[in-house]
Order: C-alpha cells, then structure tokens, then sequence
C-alpha cells in the first residue's frame, strides 16, 4: 500500500480474515497450553505482534490512521489487558529487543541529521527549545499543581514540595519521541521543511531533557527533603552520561564508518561484501538477497544488543550514543546512506516490535482510574506545545509552515517519557509510583494521538509522498 | 568463556536460529520440484537408511553405556536416528559455488542430498510427538494429534504467510511476515512441546507452493543462511558436554561410523540408477557423508526439549557427525568430482543444468 492508501477492499478483507486467523490459533495455542510456558510464550508473542502489528497497521489505514497508531493498537488488543494472547512475562521478556529496536532507531535518527541542515536551523532550534521547555515546564508544571487535589500522592506535601514534584512533571511532558517520528518518517518518506525541523528537535531534544532532569532532580532533592543539601553530584553524573555517551558514539560511529568504507571497497573490487549465492532467477528482484546491506545490518544487530546492555551498566546513555554514531557516520564518512538504507531494511520489524511491544505495555486498567486527570494533562500540554511552538517560530522567523504544522512532531511521547518517570520513581519513592501510573496515563495518549497528529500535518502540508514505496499488488 | 548460565540466555536464539535453519531447509525442498523423481526416491531412501540403522545401531548399543530403559531407550534410538539422516545440502554449494565445479555429479549429489532432508525433519516431529509433553500441555498423551498439530501449524503459517505475501511487495513487510510466522510458529511448537523446525519447514514448502513471489522469498531467506548458520554451528559446539563418560564417547563414534557404514553401500547401489553421465565410484557414498545444518538443529532442539543424558547425546553425535562429515565427506566429494571432470581448478562456464544449492 502506498503512503496515502490504495489497496482494494478485497486485500483489505483478506487481511482482516487473516488478522483474525492469527487471533485465533494464538488463542487456541493459549488454550491448549495451560500455564504461560516462558521463553516460548515470549517467542510466539513477538511473531504474534509482528504479525498482527503489520495487519493492524494496514487496517488502520483504510481510515488515515498512521502505522504506528496500528502497531500500537495491535499491541494493545493482543497484550495482556484485552485478549491476554500475550502474557505479561512475555511482554517483559520482549523488552530486551526493544533496546535493539531503540538503538537501531537512534542510530537512524542520528543519520538523518546533516550539519548542514542543522546549520541552517540552529536559529529556529534555539528559540523552539527554549520556548518548549519554558512554556511547558511553567504552564504544565503549574497545571499540576493546580489539580493537586485529584492526586492523590500529593497528599500531605507543602507547598515547596508540590513545586518540585510539578516540575519533575513538567521536565517529564518536555520529552519527545524520536521513535515515533522515525517511525512515521520511514512509513511516509516526507521531505521538506517541516521535516527537518521536527528530526533536528526531537533528537537535539534528548540532551536537552537529560540537563533538565539532572537540574530539577538536584533541586528537587532539596526540595523535597532540605536535610538533604545541594549537591553537585548530580551534575557530575550528567557530565558522565553526555561526554560519555558522546564520545563512545563518536568510537562506534567510527568503527561503523570503517567498517562501511571496507565493504565499499571490496564492492568496489567486483565482490560482494560476502558471497551469498547468486540468484541467478529471473524472477527474483535485484535487493531481493541484498546481501551486502543485510551483512551490515546483521553487524548492527549482533552490536546492538551488548553495545545497549553495557552502555546502560557502565550509566551511559544508549539513544545518545548510537544517535551521535548514526551522525558521524552521516556527517564524517562516505557511508551515511548505506547505513540508513540497511536500517530501513529493518523498517516494519523494528518499529512494530517497539511500538506493538508499548501498546501489550499500556495499563489500562491503571488508566481507566486516571484517565481524567490523564486527559486534562494531555490536552493541556498540546495546547501549550502549539502556543509554544507558534510563538518560537514567530521569534525565529520560520516559513508559514513550520509556523502552522511545527508543533505537530512535538506530541508524541513514548519510551524516554516512560524512562524519565522509572528514573523519578527510583529517585523519589515517596511519590514516585503514583507519579509513573499518571505519566503511562498520559503517555498512553500521548503515544496514540501524537503520530496520528503529526500524519495529518504532513499529509496537509505535502511533504509526505509514496513515491519511496513500490506500486502494490492485489 | 561461554559459560552455561550464557548458553541459558541465549536459549530463545538458539531455538529460534535452529528451528530457521529447518525453514531454509524447507525452501530448498520446496524449490526442488524439477527435480527427477528417481533421485527424490533415492535420497529418501539413503536418509531412510541412515535413520534406520543409526536408530537401531543405537537401540542396540547405546544402554551398554548409559542406563536407558523403556521410553529413554526409544527416545535415544530415534534421537540418534535424526541426528545421523542428513546429508547437508550447504555442503554441496562447495560446488555451487565454483564456476569450475558443476556438472551432472555435482546436481546429483545435491538432488539426494536435498530430498533426504525430509527424514530427519520427520524424525524429529515423530521423536517430539511421542516424547513425555510439557505437563501444562493438553497434548499430553496424544502423539498422533501432537503430529498433527506441528505440521498443521506449520501449514497454518505458511498458509498465512503466503496470502499475506500476495497482497504486500514491500520488501521489509515481507519481512516482517516472514519473520513474525516463523517465530509463532516456534513459540507455540515449543510452548507445546512439538517440532519447531519440522513446522518451519512444513511453512517453507506451504509458502512456496502457494506463494505467487515464490523465487524473491526463497532468495530472501536464502540470503540468511549463511549469518545463521555460523552462530548455529558454534553454539552446538558450546554446549557439548562431555560429562557422561563412556557413553559420550560411545554416541561420538556411533552415528559417524555407522552414517559411514550404510552410505558406502547404499550409494555403490543407488549410482547405478542416477544420471548415465555420473561417474560415481563404488566410494561415492563417502562424499555424502556431509552434515550441516539439520543436523545442528536436530542436535540443539533435541538437547533443548529432552534435557538430560538423552540431549546432551544426541547433541553429541550431531556435533561428531557434522565433524566427520567435513573429515570425509569433503576431501570425498572433491576426489569423486574431479574424477568425474567437473572439479578442475581453472574457471570454466558453469553446466547448462547446473544449479546454486543453498
């Protein structure tokens, strides 16, 4: 299906009959196997939400809905809330892949930054993240503390200690989703201002809320508890975590670059980079072995992995580190497009593990007890996100459409949201679990209606096309 | 190194890579069609044969050195009747893969090699079926229904898999169709105690007979042999143990000596049959000797479904099998093609029948 939509009603139907299908002999495997048998229920999950991602996700668009809506909502139809295919174990267990997912997302992410373009946006960046972070940590900030009585773990906290929490929460709907942007910039290849301006933000944005965090964790510390005294360690391990991770992307971004260049020049030699047998069919499309790329991307996978696990040990952080690899990849060697095209290879399987994996993660039944508050918030931080936005851009001087559509990649919220609310439950645990219930709440939302927001812009704007994808069949 | 508690971790992959291997065994069954039928006959009935004689080489011998009795003793017999039936189709792209090594030997070794596939891919789902089932699965006590379910599971997703590729060319959606039924297809045989790889390849045959894309998909799948097979092959390696003693050793010499002992003769039988301009020595039986990736399946899934003396058996004679294949069965097979004409060093146009064996 092309980027807009023109599958016929009969595949459609066909996918609804196979979607269903899948349903039910997960379902009858559910019902044949008596208790969850672990690693195995783990494993046919994932296939489950690979699969039921894909069907969803093409569903989905019959009403404009973006794929990682689909993704999403395949996840949270077959998770533990409603049909139970996929059991809570399973779910946890399928968390060690998100890490690959992320890191092969920012590695992405990173490689679509030019410094050119980046450059040339620096203005428009500077003003969009100081307007971001200012209107939502004041306006947000304030509007949790103003419902401070329909939270409950807020109880018994004076005025002083209500702030703090209100600005952690404040640094918490600051965070953006590069993961999601990616993931509707690899399903509609958009080109154009808007574009650009979205990716330079929500990645840049990362570091933006690590400082921020380390700031308001230090203060709120104190806060909370004065016994406690202001301390600068809090600083010293953000100094760690930033120049850390930068320079132990820009050491992975220089191995992959060589490694790129090597391949390159032993395709340029007459070979491929490893012998995969010719297809000699005539039937078979030219990338349909694609050898070369598939070797990278194996290289990636099998980095991916311990590279994500160790960065988290030794307290580094893991989307930074493979963004700033994925930028000097792009930016210092010949290798950036090879590198994003073996990671678009991946495409469909990373972003529906990550997304389907978030959707079985989603507590409903957690926010059927909060969704008001949960609501509230949500909307109040768009409206905010779209003033801010607005304003920013007028400052900056922005073309009309990034004026009008900029705020739109700015809503949706997923992984790094929920890592900062684990990181301010460990933090504060007084508070921290009613905290992190209301920021899956309202991340929920966010994650949901975010990508369907930030489609809608781009199909209006123009800069989405389908001409990356192949006509269809059927 | 690898320590155990890491080999635990890496479990899911390793079932999951395993149970691959058998789905890329499959699509190159399925791709076979035009393959004569006398040979398809012939490499069934050499994998017949080694399974036959390694099953009852080990039923016989196999309690003189471990205490195997009633069920275990079946269980081990068939075990190693797996783990001796293949002849590795990969080994054969030692061949494909020279533009100087091609002719009518070369397919012919590659056409029984292929065909005899099927019998350790049965084997092991007949072998899983009758095995004692997870206790929390309601297929406890019904082996037939047990074989049915891993083959209509694999027939379900390559069914699924097959429509769902008709409607979609983009490549990374075939992907993750591909990959997504594959791996519930490995969930659900190993959340219920049944063949993973015999269900996979069941999917690879369903997939290409329905599949209208069917050269594209296999030549996608093919492209990952060989990233799977390498980490396959060394963690069937890493998890030999050698702690079971005489019988160990016992289950290290058996299959490859008695692989050895039926191939000779059935192959100095069976040449006879193939094509006019083979010229297949009475020797021949040896450059068939080859195991590969099967039998690394057979050997991890085993270990992994039947913990205990049984697997780690099992997993033992896989490992010597693979090994003494490379001993014997290559130097073999070069001695059997360059005899025949077709394994000249310099670079020649490939046979006009020639075909890449992946």
């Amino acid at each position: 299906m092309s980027a807009t939509g023109s599958k016929s009603w009969r595949v459609r139907a066909v996918q609804l009959l196979v979607l269903l299908i899948t349903l039910g002999v997960a379902w009858a495997a559910r019902y044949t196997v008596v208790a969850d048998s672990g690693v195995a229920s783990a494993i046919a999950g994932l296939g489950l939400l690979l699969l039921a991602g894909i069907l969803v996700s093409e569903l989905a668009e019959v009403v404009g809905l973006p794929h990682l809506t689909g993704y999403l909502l395949a996840g949270i139809l077959a998770g533990p809330h409603v049909l139970g295919l996929v059991g809570d174990e399973a779910v946890e267990r399928l968390g060690v892949l998100n890490e690959l997912a992320l890191a092969l997302i920012a590695l992405a992410g990173g490689a679509e930054l030019r410094i050119d373009g980046l450059r040339k946006a620096l203005r428009s960046l500077a003003w969009a993240h100081l307007f971001q972070t200012g209107a939502i940590l004041v306006a947000v900030g304030g509007a949790f503390m103003a419902m401070k009585r329909f939270l409950p773990f807020l109880d018994g906290m004076g005025w002083t200690a209500t702030t703090m929490v209100a600005l952690l929460w404040g640094v918490l709907a600051a965070t953006r989703s590069p993961s999601a942007v990616l993931g509707i910039l690899t399903q509609l290849r958009p080109k154009g201002p808007l574009t650009e301006m979205t990716l330079a933000f929500v990645m840049s944005s990362d570091v933006v809320v690590i400082l921020l965090l380390a700031l308001t964790i230090a203060a709120a510390r104190v806060g909370l508890d004065p016994a406690a005294g202001f301390s600068l360690s809090t600083f010293a391990d953000v100094g760690h975590e930033l120049l850390g991770s930068g320079a132990l992307g820009t050491t992975l971004g220089i191995v992959l670059a060589a490694f790129l260049w090597l391949g390159a020049r032993k395709s340029a030699r007459g070979g491929a980079s490893l012998p995969e047998g010719p297809p000699a069919d005539p039937d078979v499309p030219a990338d349909a072995g694609a050898g070369g790329d598939r070797n990278l991307l194996l290289v990636l996978i099998a980095l991916g992995l311990p590279l994500s696990a160790l960065l988290k040990y030794i307290h580094l952080n893991p989307l930074l580190s493979f963004m700033v690899a994925g930028f000097v990849v792009q930016n210092f060697s010949r290798g950036g497009e090879r590198l994003l095209h073996a990671i678009e290879q991946t495409g469909a399987v990373v972003f529906v593990v990550f997304f389907a994996t978030a959707g079985a993660h989603l507590d409903l039944p957690g926010f059927v007890q909060i969704w008001p508050v949960a609501l509230t918030l949500a909307g109040l931080r768009l409206a905010v996100t779209i003033v801010a936005a607005r304003a920013a851009s007028r400052v900056a001087g922005d073309a009309p459409v990034i004026y009008r559509w900029g705020w739109s990649g700015l809503v949706s919220q997923a992984g790094l949201a929920l890592g900062v609310a684990l990181l301010i439950v460990r933090e504060f645990p007084a508070f921290g679990e009613g905290f992190r219930t209301l920021a899956i709440g309202v991340v929920g939302v966010n994650e949901l209606l975010g990508p369907v927001l930030f489609k809608l812009a781009l199909d209006r704007t123009g800069e989405s096309s389908g001409a990356a994808y192949p006509p269809q069949a059927g | 190194m690898v320590t155990r508690t890491t080999l635990e971790a890496l479990a899911p992959l390793t079932l999951v890579a395993a149970s691959w291997l058998a789905l890329l065994a499959g699509s190159d069954i399925a791709d076979r069609r035009n393959t004569p039928p006398s040979r398809v006959v012939m490499g069934l009935a050499l994998g017949l044969a080694s399974y036959a004689a390694c099953s009852v080489a080990a039923w016989l011998l196999m309690p003189v050195a471990a205490p195997l009795d009633g069920e275990a003793r079946v269980l081990m017999a068939l075990g190693m009747g797996c783990a001796g039936s293949e002849t590795a189709r990969i080994a054969m792209t030692w061949g494909a893969t020279r533009p100087a090594v091609r002719g009518p030997l070369q397919n012919a070794l590659a056409d029984l090699a292929a065909a005899g596939d099927v019998v350790p891919l049965i084997g092991l789902a007949v072998l899983f079926s009758i095995a004692p089932q997870p206790t929390e699965s309601r297929l406890n006590g019904f082996p037939l229904i047990a074989l049915g379910v891993t083959v209509g599971l694999g027939v379900v997703a390559g069914v699924l898999a097959a429509v769902l590729t008709r409607v979609e060319s983009r490549q990374t959606e075939r992907w993750g169709i591909l990959v997504g039924a594959a791996l519930m297809g490995v969930g659900l045989c190993a959340a219920l105690g049944l063949a993973a790889p015999t269900a996979l390849a069941t999917m690879a045959v369903v997939l290409n007979l329905l599949a209208r894309d069917r050269a594209a998909l296999r030549a996608m799948l093919a492209s990952t042999a060989r990233p799977v097979l390498l980490p396959v092959m060394a963690l069937a390696g890493a998890q030999i143990d050698a702690h079971d003693g005489k019988a160990f050793w016992l289950a290290v010499a058996l299959v490859p000596l008695v692989r050895l002992g039926i191939k000779l003769p059935v192959v100095a039988v069976l040449r006879r049959g193939l094509a006019p301009s083979t010229a297949m020595t009475r020797w021949a039986g040896a450059a068939l000797m080859s195991a590969g990736p099967v039998t690394a399946c057979v050997g991890l899934v085993v270990a992994a479904r039947l913990p205990g003396p049984i697997g780690r058996l099992v997993l033992a004679s896989c490992v010597a099998s693979i090994i003494a294949g490379e001993v014997v069965g290559l130097p073999a097979r070069r001695r059997e093609l360059r005899r025949a004409g077709e394994g000249s060093s310099r670079r020649e146009t490939p046979a006009p029948d020639a075909k890449v064996v992946t």
